[in-house]
C-alpha cells in the first residue's frame, strides 16, 4: 500500500515536473542605484502579460519557459531595462531616471515630495528662471512664470510693488495675498505706506509705489519657488493656506565627496539700462489757454488755446525728453558655498542699485545670506540660516495728487518750459497753473526716501530616530523696521492742506514674527505593495506690527525738514498683535506604487479670535491619484498618466480684533468732505465718540473651500509635458464692513457676508522639440482662465462697496458679477436699442443711478517660453498674453478734457454723438443730428468734465509682450583644462519687456494706481510708468 | 560640544518667546479704547454739534433762501433746487453719531456725574430739532438702538418735537439743581460754556421757545408758556449760545474753512438789494466782504437765476474773518425775534414794536462786532410792527443760520421769488432723505421735496 502510494507520488511529482520542464525557477534580485534592494520592482517576461514583483528585500522568484531569457524590469523613478536571464539568476542594477517622473518639489511646511504622490497642483519655477527674468522684486519675476498666477506691477519707478493673485480673489474685503514662505519660515510680503492716523480718505489713491517687502530677498539666491494653488495644495497652512503659498527655498551649500574641492565661488555681475516703455499720446500743436484764446497766465490749465501755427514767438517744448532718463541698475552677487561630507554653508553677499526713468528716483539693496547644515551624528542633522538686508528708496508722487509728478507733467501745455522750475530771486517753483506743482521741481523737492533693515532666518534640526520614526524642529523669524521720510518744499502744493507751507512726515513701520513647527513622521512600507508616509505637527506662530506716524506742517525754514521747524505738529500711532497654534496631521497612503490617497487635517487657535470667542477653526483637506499609466503596458507614448482629484477648506486669514462684540471708541473725523473739517485736540480737549463701526460679535473667521480635478500626462518618453487642472473655489464668511443705515448710530457693522467664486482651468504644456547632448529647444506654454463671480452678499445686499474709489467710479462687489467691478456714472440710453439719450442741445444725458460699467478681471492668461540651447550657447525668450481686464483710463479722460491729448487735437470741427433724443425733448426718438463744438465733446463726452460719464474712460488693457529676451554664451574652462581655477565663464544679454503690443492709450497697462496694498485693481489715474531695459550679465564660478 | 551646542539652540528658542506680548492687546485692538470718559464723550459731542450746526447743511439752506447763491459744483445744483439723495450722506450721519455719542455719555455716566447728562440733554435736543426741521419725519424712539433694531421706523415730527423739549426739561432741571452729587463737573472740555450751567439752562430756555414756536400754525399754540420760557432764557448777548473756534487747524471755523478751499457759494443779489434799501445798514459789509479788486467796487451778489462770480463778493467778516471767528447756534437777538413774533400774533403790537427794535439792534450790535448800533434802522411802531416786517427784517438778522430756512417755510414770509430756473416750482420744503439711509433702511420713506413738513402746513 505504502508503495503504491509512493509511486502515485512521485508519478506526480514527475508529471508535474514533466509541466515544469517547459519552466525554470529563477532567482534574482534588483538593486537600486545605491545598490540596497529595490522592494516593488516589476518583473515581466518580455512579451507577455507574466511576471511578480519584488519582496522587500529586492528578491523576486519568476518561472520563466524555456526559451525565453528577457525579462523586462521596470520601477517607479527608473529608467525601465531589459535584462538577460541566465541560469545562475540575474542581478539587476537600475538606474535612476534622470528627467521628471522622480522628480521632487518642496510643499507645504517645506517638506520635499515626490511630485507624482500629489493629488493637488503645484508648478514649480526655478531660480535659473527667476534670473533670467531680468527682475529684482521676486513677486515681478515670477510674472509670466506659470499658470493660475497673475501678477500686476504697479509702476516702473523703482521699488514699485507687485500683486500677485493665485487663483483669483476670494476675499471681499481682507487679504488676497498668497503665504511667502522662505525656507519653512512663513515671512511678511505686506506693503505698507506711512498713514496718519487722521487721514480719512483713501492713501493708495495717492502717493508713492509702496513696496511690497519681498522686494528685500535678493532673487539671486533663490533655488526655486513652489506655487501651491489654491486652498486644496496649502491646506497645512490652515487659516491662513486659503490663498495659496509661495514656497521659496533659498540656495545652500552642497555636499562634497572626497577628494573633490571642498569650496565654491559664483560671481554674477549685471548692468540694466531702463527707459519708459509707453506714455500717453499727446498734441503737439495746441497752446495753452480756453476756447481759443491764449492764456499763459496760469489761471487755466487747459490747453484748449490757439494753433501755435496762427501765433508767432511762441516756443514750444517736448516735456517728455526734458522729463524722462535712462534708468542705470548695478547688480552685482557674490557667493562662496563649501561643504565636505559631513558639512555645508553658503555665503552670498547681493548689492543692488538703481536709479530709474524719473529724475531723483533710486533704490538701493544690500543683502547678506549664510546657511549652514551640519551631520551631527548618522541620525542628527542641524542647520540654519541668517539673512540680512538693507533696502533704502527714493521715490515720486503718482496719482490724485497736486504734486504728482505724471498728473503735473501730463497736463502741462506745450508751450511752457517744465525745465525753468525755480525762481532765481525767491528759490521758489514756478508753474504753468496756479495749484499744480512743476513736475521737475516736484521730483526734486518733494521726495520720499525710506530705508529697510531686515533680518530673518531660522535654525532646525532633523532627527532619524529609526527606520520609520523621524522628526524635525524649526524656529524662525523675520523682523524689519522701515524707516520713512516724506518732504514737501515750501511753495509745493502737493502737501496735505495744498498751501505752499511745506510739510515734512516721518514714520516708522516695524514688524516682528516668530514662527516654529515641531513634526513627527512615521513612514513605513506596510506590505509589498502598501506603503504609509504620516506626520504629526505643532505649529506656533506669533506676529507684532505697529507704526507711529508723525508730521510737521507749515515749515518756517525752507528746505529744513526737522520737525522743530514746524508750527503744526502731529503724530499718530497704531499697533496690532496675534498669536496662533496649530496642530496639524497627514496621513498617505500608497498602492502599488498606482493609487494615493493623502488626508490632512489641521486644527488652529488665534487670538484674534478674542478672549471667549471662537476656540478653533478645523480645516480639512483630501486628495487622491491614480497613476494609470501603470496598468499600460512600457510604450513609447504614454510613459507617464496620472489623474487626480483634490479638495480642501482652508482660512483667509483671520483678521484680529474682529470677531467679539465690543464698543470701541474713536477720534472722529468731523467732516462734510467739502474741509478739512474738525479735529482733536480741539482747544486743547481730546475728543473722542463712538466708532462708526459697530462690532456685533458671533462672527467666524473667512475661508475658501476648494475642490479639483487635474491630469498629467508625460508623453513621447516624456518629450512631451501636459498638466491640466479645473478647479472650483468658493470662499464663505468673508469679513466685510458693511454700511448699515445711519439712524442706528452707527454707518458700518462688521458682518460674514457673501460667498465667492473663482473657478477655471490651468493648463501647462511643455514640449522638448530637440533634445540630446548638445542641442536643446523646448517649448512650453501655460494657459489660465478664472471665472470669478460673488455669489451672494447677506441680509439681502446686492451691492458693496469694497474699497473707497473716486466720485464717478468705485470698485464694488455685486451679485452675480466678478468681484471688483467697475460701478460708476454713465449714459442714459435707451432700453429698447441701447441708444444714448441726448437732449435738444446734442448734449448726452447722465443716468441718475450709476450702472457696472467694466470688469478689471482679465478673461484668460496665456504665457509661451521658448529654450534653446546649443553647447554653451543658450536663447530664450518669454512671451506673456493677457486678455481683458478693464482699465479706467481716468488720465486720458482728464488729458481730453484739457486738451492736450493726441486725439483732442481734431477740434476744427464740430461732432454729432450718436445717439437718439430723449422722451420729453423736440423730436424724441429720432436719431441725434445736433452738433457740439469741438471743446464740449472732448471736455464731456470723451472727457471727464461736468456731466460726464465713466463708462468713457474704461478701456480693454489687453496685452501681448516679450516679457524678457535672454542670449548668453557660457565658456567651460573646466571641461577642458581639468585644473582651471575658473570653472565658467557666462556673459549674456537680457531683454526686459522690449515689445508691447496693446491698444490702451495710456501708459503700460500692468499698472496700478492703488498697488499691492489694495484689494482693488485697474486704476490709472496719472500713474507712473512701465519700462522696458537691456541687461549686459556676466556670470562666473571658480 | 555638541551639548552646548544644543543648550544655545534651546535658550535662543525659549529667550525668543518670551519676547511675545501675552496681555490683553492680543485680543482687544490696543489702538482704540473701550471706554472713554464724560470729558471727551461730551467734547466731541460739542465739536460735532458745531460743525453739523455750521456745515454744508446750513450753507445749503443759505441758498435755498436766498442768502447766499451757489455757483459752483454741488451749490450750483441746490440752486437750481436739485438736490440729490447723495447729498447730504455725511451730514445725517455725523447727527446720529453725535446723538449716539451723548447716548453713551448719559448712559455710561449719569449716575457719577449728572451734570454731564444734563448738557447731553440739551445737545442732543439741539441734534433731533435740527434734523428734524430739516428732514421732517425721522427715526427718534427706535433710534440709537442697534442691538435691538436694525431697521429704524420712522415717528411723526411731531412727536419728535415732544420729545426733544422733553430733553430740554430734563437738561434744565438736572443743571438748575444745584445740589446734584458729582464726580467731575465740566469745564474747559465743555467748549461752549466751560462749564457755566446757568448759561446752559438759559440756552435751554430759549431752544424751548424757539421749538414750542415751531406750533405757531397749529391750534395747541401756547404763546404764554413761549413767554416764560424766554423770560428765563438768554437775556443778553454775553449768554449767547457760540460755536466756538481756534487757530491751531483743527478747530476750523467751517465757513472760513470752506472758502479758502472752494468758492462755489457767493453773494446773492435779492440780500444784497435788501440790505441796501437802507444805505447806512452796516450789517451788509459784514455780511459779505466788499471787493477791493472788483471793477464795480463795494458789495456785489449775483443774480439768483443766471448766476455769476465774475467781481461777485464771498461772505465776510461776520462770519469767516478768521479760523477762530465764532459762530451763532442760539443768540439773544434770536429770542427777542421769537418774542415780537409772538407779541405780534397775540396782538400786542406795542411790545412786539419795542422787541422788535431791541432785537435789531441787538442784531447789528452783533454783526458788526460793536461798530454799529442800528439805532437809524429800528424805528419800528406798534402799527408799522406786524408779522410780515417781524419775519423780514429776522430774515436779514439770522444770515448765516439755518433757522432763517425753517422760519421761511413756517411761515411764508419774507415773500421771495423762487429761482426761475429752478427744477422745482417752489423752492424745496425739505432736505432728501439721504440714500445712505433708504439703502440700509426699509422704512425710510422718500418724500417728495415739494411736501411740507408737519409744522410747515
Amino acid at each position: 500500500m505504502k508503495k503504491i502510494i509512493t509511486l502515485f507520488i512521485l508519478l506526480l511529482f514527475a508529471i508535474v515536473q514533466n509541466t515544469d520542464a517547459q519552466t525554470k525557477r529563477i532567482k534574482g534580485k534588483v538593486l537600486d542605484e545605491n545598490g540596497q534592494g529595490l522592494p516593488g520592482a516589476g518583473i515581466t517576461i518580455k512579451n507577455t502579460q507574466i511576471g511578480t514583483v519584488t519582496d522587500v528585500n529586492g528578491n523576486f522568484l519568476l518561472d520563466m519557459p524555456e526559451g525565453d531569457n528577457i525579462v523586462v524590469v521596470q520601477a517607479i523613478g527608473y529608467a525601465t531595462q531589459d535584462a538577460t536571464i541566465t541560469n545562475n539568476g540575474v542581478i539587476v542594477q537600475m538606474k535612476t531616471e534622470s528627467r521628471a517622473l522622480r522628480e521632487t518639489v518642496i510643499t507645504a511646511l517645506g517638506m520635499s515630495k515626490e511630485k507624482k504622490k500629489l493629488g493637488y497642483s503645484i508648478s514649480e519655477v526655478s531660480g535659473e528662471n527667476i534670473m533670467k527674468s531680468g527682475e529684482n522684486n521676486t513677486i515681478e519675476a515670477l510674472a509670466g512664470q506659470t499658470s493660475g498666477v497673475q501678477v500686476t506691477s504697479s509702476a516702473g519707478t523703482p521699488g514699485a510693488s507687485s500683486r500677485i493673485a493665485i487663483r483669483g480673489t476670494p476675499n471681499l474685503q481682507g487679504d488676497n495675498s498668497p503665504l511667502v514662505v522662505i525656507d519653512g519660515i512663513i515671512i511678511d510680503n505686506s506693503t505698507s505706506q506711512p498713514v496718519a492716523g487722521d487721514y480719512p480718505y483713501n492713501q493708495n489713491l495717492s502717493g508713492v509705489n509702496a513696496s511690497n517687502r519681498l522686494l528685500d530677498l535678493d532673487p539671486d539666491d533663490i533655488e526655486s519657488v513652489s506655487v501651491l494653488k489654491g486652498p486644496e495644495a496649502a491646506a497645512l497652512y490652515g487659516s491662513s493656506g486659503g490663498n495659496g503659498a509661495l514656497i521659496i527655498t533659498t540656495k545652500k551649500g552642497k555636499y562634497r565627496k572626497k577628494g573633490e574641492p571642498t569650496l565654491g565661488i559664483t560671481y554674477r555681475s549685471s548692468i540694466e539700462f531702463t527707459t519708459v516703455d509707453k506714455l500717453p499720446d499727446l498734441q503737439s500743436q495746441y497752446l495753452q489757454g480756453n476756447n481759443g484764446a491764449l492764456d499763459t497766465s496760469g489761471d487755466t490749465p487747459k490747453s484748449w488755446g490757439p494753433n501755435k501755427d496762427s501765433m508767432s514767438g511762441i516756443k514750444t517744448y517736448n516735456k517728455y525728453k526734458d522729463f524722462f532718463q535712462t534708468g542705470v541698475g548695478y547688480t552685482n552677487n557674490i557667493a562662496i558655498d563649501g561643504g565636505n561630507e559631513t558639512n555645508t554653508f553658503r555665503l552670498s553677499y547681493g548689492n543692488y542699485s538703481a536709479t530709474g526713468i524719473i529724475p531723483n528716483s533710486s533704490i538701493k539693496r544690500n543683502t547678506i545670506t549664510l546657511s549652514g547644515e551640519s551631520k551631527q551624528s548618522n541620525w542628527l542633522t542641524v542647520g540654519g540660516s541668517a539673512n540680512y538686508s538693507n533696502t533704502q528708496d527714493q521715490m515720486v508722487q503718482n496719482g490724485s495728487t497736486l504734486g504728482g509728478i505724471m498728473l503735473t507733467l501730463l497736463r502741462a501745455p506745450i508751450n511752457y518750459n517744465i525745465k525753468n522750475y525755480v525762481d532765481p530771486l525767491t528759490g521758489n517753483q514756478t508753474q504753468y497753473y496756479a495749484i499744480y506743482d512743476n513736475p521737475l521741481f516736484s521730483t526734486y523737492n518733494n521726495p520720499y526716501n525710506d530705508q529697510t533693515d531686515r533680518i530673518f532666518g531660522n535654525l532646525y534640526a532633523n532627527a532619524k530616530i529609526s527606520d520609520n520614526w523621524s522628526a524635525t524642529w524649526k524656529l524662525g523669524t523675520d523682523m524689519y523696521n522701515t524707516q520713512a521720510r516724506q518732504v514737501y518744499a515750501v511753495s509745493s502744493f502737493g502737501d496735505d492742506n495744498n498751501d505752499q507751507l511745506g510739510q515734512v512726515n516721518y514714520s516708522t513701520i516695524y514688524s516682528r514674527m516668530l514662527y516654529s513647527d515641531f513634526i513627527v513622521h512615521y513612514d513605513k512600507h506596510l506590505s509589498n505593495k502598501l506603503e504609509l508616509n504620516s506626520f504629526l505637527g505643532y505649529n506656533f506662530w506669533y506676529l507684532e506690527s505697529g507704526n507711529v506716524f508723525s508730521r510737521g506742517r507749515d515749515l518756517a525754514i525752507p528746505g529744513f525738514y526737522n520737525l522743530s521747524n514746524a508750527a503744526n505738529l502731529y503724530a499718530s500711532n497704531a499697533e496690532s498683535y496675534e498669536r496662533r497654534q496649530g496642530v496639524y496631521g497627514d496621513v498617505q497612503l500608497g498602492y502599488n506604487s498606482m493609487f494615493y490617497i493623502d488626508v490632512t487635517a489641521r486644527n488652529d487657535w488665534t487670538t484674534a479670535f478674542g478672549q471667549g470667542g471662537a476656540t478653533s477653526i478645523f480645516y480639512p483637506k483630501a486628495d487622491a491619484s491614480w497613476i494609470f499609466s501603470q496598468l499600460i503596458p512600457n510604450n513609447n507614448i504614454l510613459s507617464f498618466g496620472k489623474l487626480r482629484v483634490a479638495y480642501s477648506d482652508a482660512g483667509l486669514g483671520p483678521q484680529p480684533y474682529t470677531y467679539l462684540r465690543t464698543i470701541y471708541y474713536a477720534q472722529p473725523f468731523i467732516t462734510d468732505g467739502y474741509t478739512n473739517g474738525n479735529s482733536f485736540p480741539y482747544l486743547g480737549q481730546v475728543g473722542y465718540s463712538p466708532s462708526n463701526i459697530y462690532y456685533p460679535g458671533n462672527l467666524k473667521p473667512a475661508d475658501n473651500e476648494g475642490r479639483e480635478i487635474g491630469l498629467d500626462l508625460r508623453l513621447f518618453k516624456s518629450r512631451v509635458t501636459i498638466d491640466a487642472v479645473y478647479y472650483n473655489q468658493v470662499s464663505h464668511n468673508n469679513l466685510i464692513t458693511e454700511p448699515i443705515a445711519p439712524s442706528t448710530g452707527f454707518q458700518y457693522q462688521v458682518a460674514n457676508s457673501g460667498d465667492v467664486q473663482n473657478k477655471g482651468i490651468e493648463l501647462e504644456l511643455g514640449v522638448d522639440i530637440i533634445k540630446n547632448k548638445d542641442f536643446k529647444w523646448n517649448i512650453s506654454a501655460n494657459f489660465t482662465k478664472n471665472v470669478n463671480k460673488v455669489l451672494d452678499l447677506a441680509n439681502g445686499v446686492s451691492l458693496l462697496n469694497t474699497e473707497q474709489g473716486f466720485s464717478e467710479i468705485g470698485s464694488y462687489a455685486i451679485v452675480g458679477q466678478p468681484y471688483d467691478v467697475f460701478y460708476g456714472t454713465a449714459w442714459k440710453r435707451d432700453p429698447k436699442n441701447g441708444q444714448i439719450y441726448v437732449d435738444n442741445l446734442g448734449h448726452p444725458i447722465i443716468d441718475s443711478v450709476n450702472h457696472v460699467i467694466g470688469n478689471p478681471n482679465p478673461n484668460w492668461l496665456m504665457n509661451i517660453s521658448n529654450n534653446f540651447s546649443w553647447k554653451g550657447f543658450n536663447f530664450s525668450f518669454l512671451i506673456d498674453i493677457r486678455n481683458g481686464g478693464d482699465i479706467w483710463d481716468g488720465t486720458n479722460a482728464r488729458l481730453n478734457a484739457i486738451g492736450i491729448s493726441a486725439a483732442s487735437a481734431d477740434r476744427t470741427s464740430t461732432y454729432i454723438i450718436k445717439g437718439e433724443v430723449a422722451p420729453g425733448y423736440t423730436g424724441a426718438g429720432s436719431a441725434n443730428t445736433t452738433a457740439v463744438p469741438a471743446q464740449y465733446y472732448w471736455q464731456t463726452f470723451k472727457g471727464d468734465g461736468a456731466g460726464s460719464a465713466a463708462e468713457n474712460a474704461i478701456e480693454d488693457g489687453s496685452w501681448v509682450r516679450l516679457r524678457s529676451v535672454n542670449i548668453s554664451y557660457r565658456f567651460n574652462f573646466r571641461k577642458k583644462h581639468a585644473n582651471s581655477t575658473v570653472q565658467y565663464l557666462e556673459l549674456g544679454v537680457t531683454g526686459r519687456n522690449l515689445l508691447l503690443i496693446t491698444n490702451y492709450k495710456g501708459v503700460d497697462p500692468e499698472t496700478s494706481l492703488t498697488g499691492a496694498g489694495s484689494n482693488i485693481t485697474g486704476y490709472d489715474y496719472f500713474n507712473n510708468p512701465g519700462t522696458k531695459s537691456y541687461m549686459f550679465n556676466l556670470r562666473m564660478g571658480l | 560640544m555638541k551639548n552646548i551646542k544644543s543648550a544655545i539652540v534651546f535658550i535662543l528658542g525659549i529667550g525668543t518667546l518670551a519676547a511675545c506680548k501675552h496681555d490683553k492687546s492680543l485680543f482687544v485692538n490696543p489702538n482704540s479704547p473701550t471706554t472713554a470718559t464724560p470729558q471727551t464723550l461730551l467734547t466731541s459731542a460739542e465739536v460735532s454739534t458745531i460743525n453739523t450746526y455750521e456745515g454744508d447743511l446750513n450753507r445749503s439752506a443759505g441758498i435755498l433762501i436766498q442768502h447766499s447763491v451757489g455757483a459752483l459744483a454741488q451749490a450750483e445744483g441746490t440752486q437750481v433746487y436739485s438736490l440729490p439723495q447723495s447729498l447730504f450722506d455725511n451730514q445725517w450721519s455725523q447727527i446720529y453719531q453725535t446723538l449716539e455719542t451723548a447716548e453713551l455719555l448719559k448712559l455710561n455716566f449719569a449716575a457719577k456725574d449728572p451734570y454731564y447728562a444734563g448738557i447731553a440733554d440739551i445737545i442732543m435736543a439741539m441734534n433731533w430739532g435740527l434734523c428734524s426741521d430739516l428732514w421732517g419725519d425721522i427715526p427718534f424712539s427706535h433710534a440709537l438702538s442697534i442691538d435691538s433694531v436694525k431697521f429704524p421706523t420712522y415717528d411723526a415730527q411731531q412727536l419728535v418735537l415732544n420729545g426733544l423739549i422733553g430733553l430740554l426739561d430734563s437738561g434744565i432741571a438736572i443743571l438748575s439743581n444745584d445740589s446734584l452729587v458729582n464726580g467731575y463737573v465740566p469745564a474747559t472740555d465743555d467748549i461752549i460754556f466751560g462749564g457755566s450751567r446757568p448759561n446752559w439752562v438759559a440756552t435751554a430756555y430759549t431752544l424751548r421757545a424757539r421749538y414750542l414756536n415751531r406750533f405757531s400754525n397749529k391750534s395747541n399754540y401756547d404763546p404764554a408758556t413761549i413767554l416764560t420760557d424766554l423770560s428765563k432764557g438768554i437775556q443778553s448777548a454775553s449768554q449767547n449760545c457760540m460755536g466756538i473756534h481756534g487757530n491751531s487747524g483743527t478747530e476750523d471755523n467751517q465757513w472760513y474753512a470752506y472758502i479758502q478751499s472752494r468758492s462755489y457759494i457767493v453773494a446773492s443779489l435779492p440780500f444784497v438789494d435788501s440790505l441796501m434799501l437802507r444805505p447806512t445798514d452796516q450789517r451788509l459789509y459784514y455780511y459779505y466782504a466788499a471787493c477791493d479788486t472788483c471793477t464795480l467796487g463795494g458789495v456785489n451778489g449775483s443774480p439768483v437765476d443766471n448766476v455769476t462770480t465774475q467781481d461777485i463778493s464771498l461772505w465776510g467778516n461776520y462770519l469767516a474773518a478768521a479760523a477762530s471767528t465764532p459762530t451763532p447756534i442760539v443768540t439773544y437777538f434770536e429770542a427777542l425775534f421769537i418774542k415780537a413774533e409772538v407779541e405780534a400774533r397775540t396782538g400786542d403790537s406795542t411790545n412786539a414794536a419795542l422787541d422788535l427794535n431791541k432785537a435789531i439792534m441787538e442784531n447789528c450790535n452783533e454783526v458788526t462786532a460793536g461798530t454799529y448800533s442800528g439805532t437809524d434802522i429800528a424805528t419800528y411802531t406798534a402799527s408799522t410792527a406786524n408779522l410780515g416786517r417781524i419775519m423780514y427784517e429776522k430774515w436779514i438778522a439770522m444770515f448765516g443760520q439755518t433757522e432763517a430756512y425753517d422760519d421761511y417755510r413756517r411761515t411764508g414770509l419774507p415773500a421771495l421769488t423762487p429761482n426761475p430756473q429752478g427744477t422745482l416750482s417752489v423752492i424745496p420744503k425739505r432736505y432728501p432723505t439721504p440714500d445712505q439711509e433708504s439703502n440700509s433702511n426699509p422704512n425710510a420713506p422718500i418724500p417728495s421735496l415739494i411736501s411740507p413738513v408737519w409744522w410747515a402746513q
